[in-house]
């Protein structure tokens, strides 16, 4: 233990996570780059460090690259990863405000909760939650998606009908490509570019990004961005941040359950961590959601960093990685010749250890980092949106060809922009595109997982008890606000004061 | 705001459109037993139910909305669209950094910046911090 | 505050005046003789984590020892339709050696068949096969069949109930088990997934009963004893599987390996191939490669141009056969 201890506080390894949580962030921040692609570029750097530098750095950049994305979500409605793209639901709003810096901070301290609540469960019951991750199947991932999109009443605003539409759509948009069981080419128009799908991260970039320019820039003429906000480096209390315990703790808990289950992903967590904050708010306060409010910002940030220590735990303890990034990792670590699987804790019992502290540590360096940054960037706020939108939707661009040095990622990020530019135009909401996007894959292939399964017997959705309570709930929740939402309309009532809890 | 009902005509158009699409989708073959055909269909089925709703509803309610956004700035809409997709094919045929300081410089412009220090300082500076990054450092070959 | 705008600017301005310098000089005649001349990029068709992805990772980054000129070679997953679309954009790339591709079984010898792919084992340039990894059917500790005979003689009886997880719709794991379908009279039930993990994850988890998956990605979990492996569909024992039968050896006439290899877009000049096939031979044979395939289980497995190109056209006529006996393809 000595020796773990030591391994992990000397000064290489020390520097190696700090540098890491750095690049994490400074790569998930910028549209374009993500933590995956800085995993991917320094893993053959990693190759000749000893074990413990290489694998912390590792470790540092996924922990960073969880956090980074929020803070140009909030600042310049750009989520530089998916992961981020449900903070802009309250973090630009608040942004908007004039409460940047106190969006900001609510993040950083999320993410650092977040991160070490998941961090405890995964060094405490990693090999039992790893066991629970495995009961999903195709039945229970069908219908925790399902479940998933249940949630397109709760960010669609007023209008739940044109939130549905636009959630269609972005199921559709989901089902262009290769098709997940037997590999047909659908909807492509012969584009080879098509084969793979619509690239997500630069739809989403357009979506939010690229249309919030055009929007800001088509609004010059008519004078409505005229206010002039000015960025305050508000700071937080600690009494006030120990307001939202809740939050910080339900997020956590929702962030590490998504992770351990592998195969779902981070941006589900968030969504699904939105939700629910909405769900338990009180009634008047549910209102709020959407109009800037710290609760939102919280609750997504938190969940996404509580992703990590939940996904960690089936990639350490089955070797089975969740995601991209912990497949990335995964490969960093096999290079490394560490073996994650379940005799990983019997082998290599002191390296485990150290990787516990060295997460441990990258989470308070990267609260450090980002409470130091958010007296800088906020600034953004300050330059003028002449300046600043021009550069921002050139930066949506070039990020947009980085991810894969495609040309036609950028036709996406720019169709994309307009697409989100006129359905805000008229006032459909433009979360649940992402989130049928997010979600239509995983529907469509485990959907049809079941059938072969069950030789086409419906009836193992409602069998099983997990695919059974979360379709329970999805459906209720489906229904509930569609019928009030008709019923209120077809009566007349004027509805933008309520808002429909889902 | 009932003419607002034109983009659920839209995508109704386009839905029976895919709807043809998906019938010229491979069948399915023994080992698979829904098909690549058969959720893109139900999704688009739900597409269309759900914009027959929102037109129904736009003709039955009775709720007078505000005209707020009808001040639509066509023109500038579409100069804008035009400079974006000037810029986005110029990639593919002259060097991105001079597309993207005409991206940034007339942008600028059509945002009213009448300094031209600060017109050209700031598409530069974009451009070399961009390159610097990018290319330099990334090795993203534009 | 102004002074430092306009240094910065002029520190940018001359960065882009240089970059627009080197980029004109270059004329197409120095092209093949100075080869490379700048960073290559290797399109691995499947996501990160994977073998065929570490193994790339793990030659490129030793590969700027052996190429010439001192540039490296960046990994770039372009995952998705189980291989052919990496493979595609490999197909369809420049043909100056900037941009070559991993490739495998799936994309290159069995999808021309079923999916009309643009390529086809004739139409690329074959570098060099690095990796080649049999397949095992493995299944959970509790389960029944402790040999293949047992497993066999449950399958003969119960026809079209096991089922088994695979990488894949039309991988090689999913057609050797229908080439062994083919010649036995089994019926199976295939369940496909995307990749080796989620598929192991599904048997681990009890969805299905059995999983064919690359050895390498079995063997953590056949250590620790969670998975049994019955069968070897591959055509030869990798280490620590020394005791698991081949199916040749119980008179199965299927052995297909999961073979990896680099391929160019048609019509790369053959000098620019000869860099690029003695570059990575070196890397092959490079001790931090060696090891690092050890790590990962992997074999490496090593064949020429010519050599490459006549697996591929082998095992491309093979599938055929296959698929057209188990009705996949008319």
């Amino acid at each position: 233990m000595e020796q773990v201890l030591a391994q992990v506080f000397e000064m290489q390894t020390l520097v190696l996570v700090f540098a890491g949580v750095f690049l994490g962030v400074v790569f998930s921040a910028i549209p374009g780059l993500t933590a995956t692609m800085g995993i991917a570029l320094l893993i053959p750097y990693t190759f000749s460090l000893p074990q413990v530098p290489a694998i912390s750095m590792l470790l540092g950049i996924y922990i960073g690259g969880m956090y980074g994305g929020s803070i140009t979500a909030i600042l310049i409605r750009t989520p530089g990863t998916p992961s981020a793209a449900a903070t802009l639901l309250d973090g630009y709003p608040m942004a908007a405000k004039g409460q940047a810096g106190k969006a900001l901070n609510y993040a950083t301290i999320g993410s650092f909760v977040g991160g070490i609540i998941s961090c405890i469960i995964l060094i405490l019951i990693a090999p039992q939650l790893a066991a629970f991750g495995l009961k999903f199947g195709p039945a229970e991932f069908f219908a925790l998606a399902v479940f998933g999109l249940s949630i397109v009443g709760t960010i669609s605003g007023k209008n739940v009908v044109k939130g549905l539409i636009v959630a269609g759509v972005g199921l559709f948009i989901a089902t262009i490509g290769m098709d997940p069981i037997g590999g047909v080419a659908r909807f492509t128009f012969g584009s080879i570019n098509l084969t793979s799908g619509v690239s997500f991260i630069p739809a989403l970039i357009g979506l939010f990004a690229v249309s919030q320019v055009i929007k800001e820039i088509e609004e010059k003429a008519t004078g409505h961005n005229k206010k002039k906000i000015k960025y305050k480096r508000e700071r937080i209390s600690l009494k006030e941040t120990f307001s939202y315990w809740k939050e910080f703790l339900r997020a956590s808990v929702i962030g590490t359950f998504i992770g351990i289950i592998p195969g779902t992903g981070t941006s589900i967590a968030t969504f699904l961590s939105y939700n629910e904050s909405k769900r338990f708010a009180k009634p008047e306060r549910r209102k709020e959601y959407g109009k800037g409010i710290p609760e939102g910002v919280i609750a997504t940030e938190t969940s996404n960093n509580a992703v990590t220590g939940g996904a960690l735990i089936p990639l350490l303890t089955l070797g089975i990685p969740g995601d991209v990034v912990t497949a990335v990792i995964l490969g960093g670590l096999l290079i490394q010749g560490v073996t994650p699987g379940p005799l990983l804790f019997q082998n290599n019992g002191p390296l485990v250890y150290s990787l516990f502290i060295t997460l441990i540590i990258a989470n308070i360096f990267m609260l450090l980092i980002g409470l130091f940054a958010v007296r800088f960037v906020g600034k953004i706020v300050d330059v003028p949106k002449n300046v600043l939108l021009p550069i921002v939707v050139t930066l949506c661009f070039i990020g947009s060809y980085s991810l894969s040095n495609n040309l036609f990622d950028v036709w996406v990020a720019l169709a994309f922009g307009v697409i989100g530019y006129l359905l805000e135009k008229f006032n459909y909401p433009l979360p649940p595109l992402i989130l049928g996007i997010i979600l239509g894959p995983i529907i469509e292939s485990n959907l049809r997982r079941t059938i072969i399964e069950s030789s086409g017997d419906l009836s193992v959705f409602f069998t099983r008890p997990i695919s059974a309570v979360f379709l329970t709930i999805a459906i209720v929740s489906f229904l509930y606000p569609l019928f009030k939402d008709l019923w209120r309309k077809l009566k007349g009532k004027e509805s933008i004061e309520e808002d429909i809890p889902a | 705001m009932k003419k607002e009902g034109f983009v659920n005509v839209i995508m109704l158009l386009l839905s029976f459109f895919m709807l043809y699409m998906v019938g010229k989708l491979p069948e399915p073959n023994a080992t698979q037993e829904l098909g690549p055909g058969f959720y893109p269909k139900l999704i688009i089925y739900m597409i269309i139910v759900f914009n027959v709703l929102q037109l129904v509803m736009l003709f039955l309610t009775k709720v007078k909305a505000s005209d707020e956004a009808s001040e639509f700035q066509f023109s500038r809409f579409f100069i804008m669209i035009a400079i974006m997709t000037g810029y986005v094919l110029s990639l593919s045929y002259i060097d991105y950094k001079i597309g993207t300081f005409l991206l940034i410089f007339s942008l600028m412009l059509l945002l009213g910046v009448k300094s031209y220090k600060l017109l050209l300082s700031v598409s530069v500076i974009s451009v070399g911090t961009i390159y610097l990054l990018f290319e330099v450092l990334l090795n993203v070959h534009i | 505050m102004k002074l430092v705008m306009k240094k910065l600017a002029a520190v940018g301005f001359a960065a882009m005046l240089a970059a627009g310098c080197s980029n004109s000089s270059a004329s197409t005649d120095e092209k093949a003789a100075s080869f490379p001349e700048r960073d290559i990029e290797i399109i691995v068709p499947y996501a990160p984590g994977g073998t065929t992805d570490t193994a790339s990772r793990a030659l490129t980054s030793v590969i700027s020892e052996y190429l010439p000129n001192d540039y490296n070679v960046n990994v770039v997953n372009k995952e998705g339709g189980a291989g052919v679309i990496g493979t595609t954009e490999v197909f369809n790339a420049k043909p100056d050696g900037y941009k070559i591709g991993m490739t495998t079984v799936g994309p290159m010898t069995i999808k021309p068949h079923t999916d009309n792919t643009a390529y086809s084992p004739e139409t690329v340039e074959p570098i060099i096969q690095v990796v080649a990894t049999p397949n095992v059917l493995v299944v959970k500790k509790d389960a029944p069949w402790q040999t293949y005979e047992e497993w066999l003689e449950y399958v003969k009886a119960n026809p079209g109930k096991f089922t088994y997880s695979t990488t894949g719709a039309g991988l090689t794991q999913h057609i050797t088990m229908e080439a062994f379908s083919a010649q036995t009279g089994v019926k199976l039930k295939h369940v496909p997934y995307e990749g080796g993990a989620p598929a192991l994850a599904a048997l681990l988890g009890g969805h299905v009963q059995g999983a064919v998956i690359q050895t390498v990605e079995a063997m953590p979990q056949i250590e620790s004893g969670e998975i049994r492996a019955l069968v070897n569909t591959g055509s030869f024992k990798s280490s620590g599987l020394e005791d698991v039968p081949l199916l040749t050896e119980k008179d199965v006439d299927v052995a297909s390996d999961v073979w990896t290899g680099l391929i160019a877009p048609p019509d790369t000049p053959e000098d620019v191939i000869k860099v690029l096939h003695d570059s990575f031979k070196k890397a092959l044979e490079d001790q931090k490669v060696i090891d690092t395939f050890a790590k990962l289980g992997v074999e490496p497995s090593y064949a020429s141009p010519d050599e490459f190109a006549e697996i591929m056209k082998k095992d491309y006529d093979l599938n055929e056969e296959i698929l057209k006996a188990a009705g996949i393809i008319e």
